[in-house]
């Protein structure tokens, strides 16, 4: 079983890795290149290529009171034969006033992949939440679209104890036709997008996302309000990597966002 | 036939008629959407759409909710109630398709707690009001006619059968149909509507609010159409 864990803490206003705990085949590191910055930015780095058969990934993340993390990942996940199946779940715990994003790269089940992976996303009073989710239909250009056996991703995101995001991302292709109209149509890649940012209206975000989703061609998306602080995105492409550029840039402008409102709150302690 | 028998069928037939005034006839769930962009648009694409909705999105949502709302309102287990209505909401991440199912579950409530002084639900329809519990459609639909004592089978069987007309009637309307062409369609769903029914009460967990990505992007774009007559 490949374990790790990230706890954040406070020094100087800045946001630094507290605590963190890895056993193979991850590693994480930190990447910050401008060490002014609040936000910190860790990378989980893997010695494996994807999941086996019986992988049993455990992350945990407490994204402490007051500090601000951007977790990455390093590559595409793919996940390999997996008769038996693999998992993994992955548990936050963003504190008041913390912020943490994260959009790992596409997943991508290979033929006879049995995967299984829970989220579980708690947030407290003024905590930020962006997250997002790109799934492959497999390695498409060896032929395999859908060929995998079982893909489910359950996440679960809690706002002050109360359940307040659910999504269920179940795919069985020998139970449901992918082609069909209302799931996956003329697509092969799903990718899902959450924010949840008391500190920003959902409908400027939902209108800075639909111009960004805008821009790209041979996608289907929508942008829809969860609430007067939350918006949900979804879309169906054909390329992963688009998908993920286009998710990437919006973090990149919600973490800018989120960098600079805190160097303001820095600067007005030191005042 | 028995007198009760009688009693619940014509409980059952007032609940899913679709001319009740809850307003289900001005949801279109994203067929409005479907529509415009002219991917439904004759007698066979209507009935993939019908078909499917009920087939990858009611069965494994609202129908599901349905279910275990009838259970819990058996139980008179005011809680999981509540509980289920919270999930119900989370898992609709459209939010026409979220407001559209309260607009409803919330005129059911108020129709039903004139007509009968069950406890549980005026205790339901309180929480609804005070904005301690969203009050879902599905929801409600499921634990009034547990209180009404009908049969769970015949709950389903109703409750598919009102979506399946709703959906009907609205592509009649929009794609547009012939009434018979609509008519045939629906009638062909009986088979459909059975098999979905034992499919529900032997549902696999795991499927539970299952996501259907591009019925969802309908719905959200459905938000910024140039010209809607629905809803949703």
């Amino acid at each position: 079983m490949g374990q790790y864990s990230i706890e954040t803490g406070l020094y100087q206003e800045r946001t630094i890795l507290k605590d963190t705990y890895f056993t193979p085949p991850f590693n994480v590191v930190e990447i910050r290149e401008d060490k002014t910055n609040p936000l910190m930015e860790v990378m989980i780095m893997s010695s494996s290529p994807g999941f086996f058969n019986l992988d049993d990934y455990k992350i945990e993340i407490n994204v402490k009171t007051d500090t601000l993390l951007n977790l990455q990942t390093q590559s595409y996940q793919r996940v390999y034969d997996t008769p038996d199946g693999a998992r993994q779940e992955m548990k936050v715990i963003i504190e008041e006033d913390a912020y943490f994003s994260h959009v790992p790269h596409p997943s991508v089940p290979h033929k006879g992949a049995i995967f299984e992976s829970k989220n579980n996303i708690n947030l407290a009073k003024n905590s930020v939440l962006i997250w997002g989710e790109i799934l492959a239909c497999g390695r498409k250009l060896n032929g395999e679209s859908f060929a995998f056996t079982k893909y489910s991703s359950l996440t679960e995101i809690y706002r002050e104890g109360k359940l307040f995001y659910k999504d269920n991302l179940y795919l069985k292709p020998s139970a449901v036709d992918f082609k069909t109209l209302g799931q996956y149509e003329t697509f092969t890649y799903q990718a899902n997008f959450v924010s949840i940012d008391p500190f920003h209206s959902a409908k400027d975000r939902m209108a800075f996302i639909s111009t960004v989703l805008a821009e790209e061609e041979d996608i289907l998306f929508g942008v829809s309000q969860l609430s007067e602080d939350a918006c949900a995105l979804r879309v169906l492409g054909n390329s992963g990597e688009q998908l993920f550029s286009a998710l990437k840039k919006i973090q990149k402008q919600l973490d800018k966002h989120a960098n600079a409102l805190r160097k303001k709150e820095i600067e007005l302690k030191l005042v | 036939m028995t007198h009760n028998t009688q009693r619940v069928l014509l409980e059952l037939l007032h609940i899913s008629d679709p001319t009740l005034p809850i307003g289900g006839y001005s949801h279109s769930n994203g067929l409005e959407t479907y529509i415009q962009q002219k991917v439904v648009k004759d007698v066979d694409t209507t009935r993939e759409f019908v078909q499917n909705m009920l087939i990858y999105n009611y069965k494994y949502n609202d129908g599901l909710f349905v279910r275990d709302a009838f259970k819990y309102g058996t139980e008179q287990n005011l809680e999981a109630l509540l509980k289920l209505d919270n999930e119900s909401h989370a898992l609709k991440t459209p939010m026409e398709l979220r407001d559209g199912s309260l607009k409803l579950g919330m005129r059911l409530l108020k129709i039903y707690v004139r007509l009968h002084d069950y406890e549980l639900m005026h205790s339901f329809f309180k929480k609804v009001k005070n904005k301690e519990t969203p009050g879902h459609y599905a929801i409600v639909f499921g634990m009034i006619t547990a209180l009404l004592g009908a049969e769970i089978k015949l709950v389903l069987s109703a409750f598919y059968y009102n979506a399946a007309v709703n959906m009907v009637t609205n592509s009649v309307k929009m794609v547009p149909l012939g009434q018979m062409d609509g008519q045939e369609i629906l009638y062909n769903m009986h088979d459909l509507i059975a098999t979905l029914v034992n499919d529900t009460l032997t549902l696999d967990e795991e499927m539970r609010g299952l996501c259907n990505p591009a019925f969802d992007i309908r719905c959200m774009q459905h938000e910024t159409l140039y010209s809607r007559l629905y809803m949703s």
